[in-house]
């Protein structure tokens, strides 16, 4: 039968990601670049050129989110609403339990550089891919951190074969799964603070998320003033400039 | 209320379409006016003002999909492929098995509105409450047929407040769950048919750069390309190949 293996790739994903290595990984939000630990994390960091104000961002499914961030209850049921009744795909940045395992795992280090202001950023509900890898995160406890597959500022990766050279170079193993599913909206996932209710970045499904949080929870969200205005969708580049 | 009622809703909705009702569910490729008796899709038919060469989709999940469509393996695995591995809403006509529990207490007027040359076109995985609607019709062997809640050819509504209102006024429940997700498309699901045994597109519709990319990498299969919305607004290859059906 011809068919992915979405489980045995998750798999073979998950045994590299754990002897520290790098993985190219297939979100419907673009492609990605993770790791679990500060050695692979720093090489996608100085391989993509990134700025000392930009965060990794974690991986992780609902149940991980639910224990690891500790969001007020209306800022939950907002993350629950777009999440589990809309099946949007969003990054939620928020405040954190250090004490979790997965975060534990991650040492000072990689959490220096994947946190700010005591806040950490998790991509949930990003595809059948991410979800199955995610799972095996939260069941082997391996932390999921990374970022777009891209060099720093360049917008993020709908295809493998428009992934950079020096990019694939660093990755133990890239899943290509073609074209990903929200690839028209040209940016990355959104991102919103869900301990200040402000958009970070504007991105995959903006409209679909500001719709849900102004007529289910009242919440006006800031206009998009569109790709060609703001292509990295990005409200607040610099806020984490000098931020440790 | 901030949360949705998936379950309670799609019960709703389950017993508006049993009781002979008319629903507007909103799937993620837009919403739709659903019937599940011959007087109800009728009603339907005459208020959106349907040309006769239309066909009705029916709701089904993968499950009923695998019954009552007759696909070779290779047309199958196509179907899976789509729905399940890449989670994409796909429209899919094709030959189907008429002593099928669903299709052999249909109508017979039903069945003629809604098969042609010997297919029937099915929506399949159109996001998580049409999977528990479809899933309760299948426990009730309901068949449930429908389409777009428009005026005929004014193009698939991904909001309810565009839905013309006297659509709105022949639904006896309507499900707002606000705007649809592949809404950036303007176009209704794509549909494929697999009448010929191979696959073709009868309606490049929402997704349908996914499906072909999908269709080209593991089955080396290419479909039309999509001339645009600008060139082809709803995006049918064979709007008129079905003959008429009066409804009479």
């Amino acid at each position: 039968m011809n068919s992915i293996d979405i489980a045995g790739d998750a798999r073979r994903t998950m045994d590299i990601i754990k002897a520290g290595g790098i993985a190219i990984v297939p979100n419907d939000t673009g492609y990605a670049c993770c790791g679990s630990s500060m050695d692979p994390l720093q090489r996608i960091y100085d391989t993509k050129q990134r700025g000392s104000h930009k965060r990794n961002a974690m991986g992780a499914d609902l149940e991980t989110q639910r224990e690891l961030q500790r969001l007020s209850p209306r800022a939950q049921q907002m993350v629950e609403a777009l999440v589990a009744d809309h099946d949007l795909p969003v990054g939620v940045i928020g405040s954190f339990r250090a004490g979790h395992p997965l975060l534990q795992k991650l040492g000072d280090e990689g959490m220096r550089a994947s946190s700010a202001v005591g806040t950490i950023g998790i991509l949930l509900n990003a595809g059948p891919f991410h979800k199955e890898l995610s799972r095996l995160s939260r069941e082997e406890v391996v932390p999921l951190f990374g970022s777009s597959a891209n060099l720093t500022g360049t917008g993020p990766r709908f295809s493998v074969d428009e992934i950079p050279p020096e990019i694939k170079a660093i990755a133990d193993i890239t899943i290509d799964y073609g074209l990903r599913r929200y690839h028209t909206y040209r940016r990355a996932g959104t991102l919103i603070n869900f301990d200040t209710l402000q958009v970070v970045r504007i991105g995959a499904c903006y409209e679909l998320i500001s719709g849900v949080l102004r007529r289910w929870f009242g919440l006006e969200l800031p206009p998009d003033p569109g790709f060609e205005q703001l292509p990295s969708g990005h409200l607040n580049e610099f806020g984490l400039k000098g931020v440790e | 209320m901030t949360r949705l009622d998936i379950k309670g809703d799609a019960r709703r909705i389950f017993d508006t379409l049993r009781s002979g009702g008319i629903a507007i569910i909103p799937n993620d490729a837009g919403y739709a006016l659903m019937g599940g008796t011959y007087d109800a899709v009728h009603r339907i038919f005459l208020a959106k003002k349907r040309g006769g060469h239309k066909r009705n989709a029916m709701l089904a999940s993968m499950a009923t999909q695998r019954e009552l469509h007759v696909l070779d393996q290779r047309s199958q695995d196509m179907v899976e492929m789509l729905t399940q591995d890449y989670n994409l809403t796909v429209g899919v006509a094709a030959p189907y098995r008429k002593d099928h529990p669903l299709m052999a207490k249909v109508d017979p007027r039903l069945i003629e509105a809604s098969t042609g040359h010997g297919t029937v076109g099915l929506l399949l995985n159109a996001g998580p409450l049409f999977e528990e609607v479809c899933r309760l019709c299948r426990e009730a062997e309901l068949p449930v047929f429908g389409s777009s809640a428009n005026l005929t050819g004014t193009g698939p509504k991904f909001r309810v407040e565009d839905i013309q209102p006297e659509l709105r006024a022949i639904a006896d429940v309507i499900i707002d769950y606000g705007l649809r997700k592949y809404h950036h498309y303007q176009r209704s699901a794509t549909t494929l048919s697999f009448a010929t045994g191979e696959v073709e597109c009868l309606r490049i519709g929402s997704c349908y750069e996914l499906i072909c990319d999908v269709l080209q990498r593991h089955f080396n299969v290419t479909l039309a390309k999509d001339p645009g919305r600008e060139v082809n607004a709803s995006g049918h290859l064979q709007e008129f190949a079905f003959k008429e059906v009066s409804y009479s």
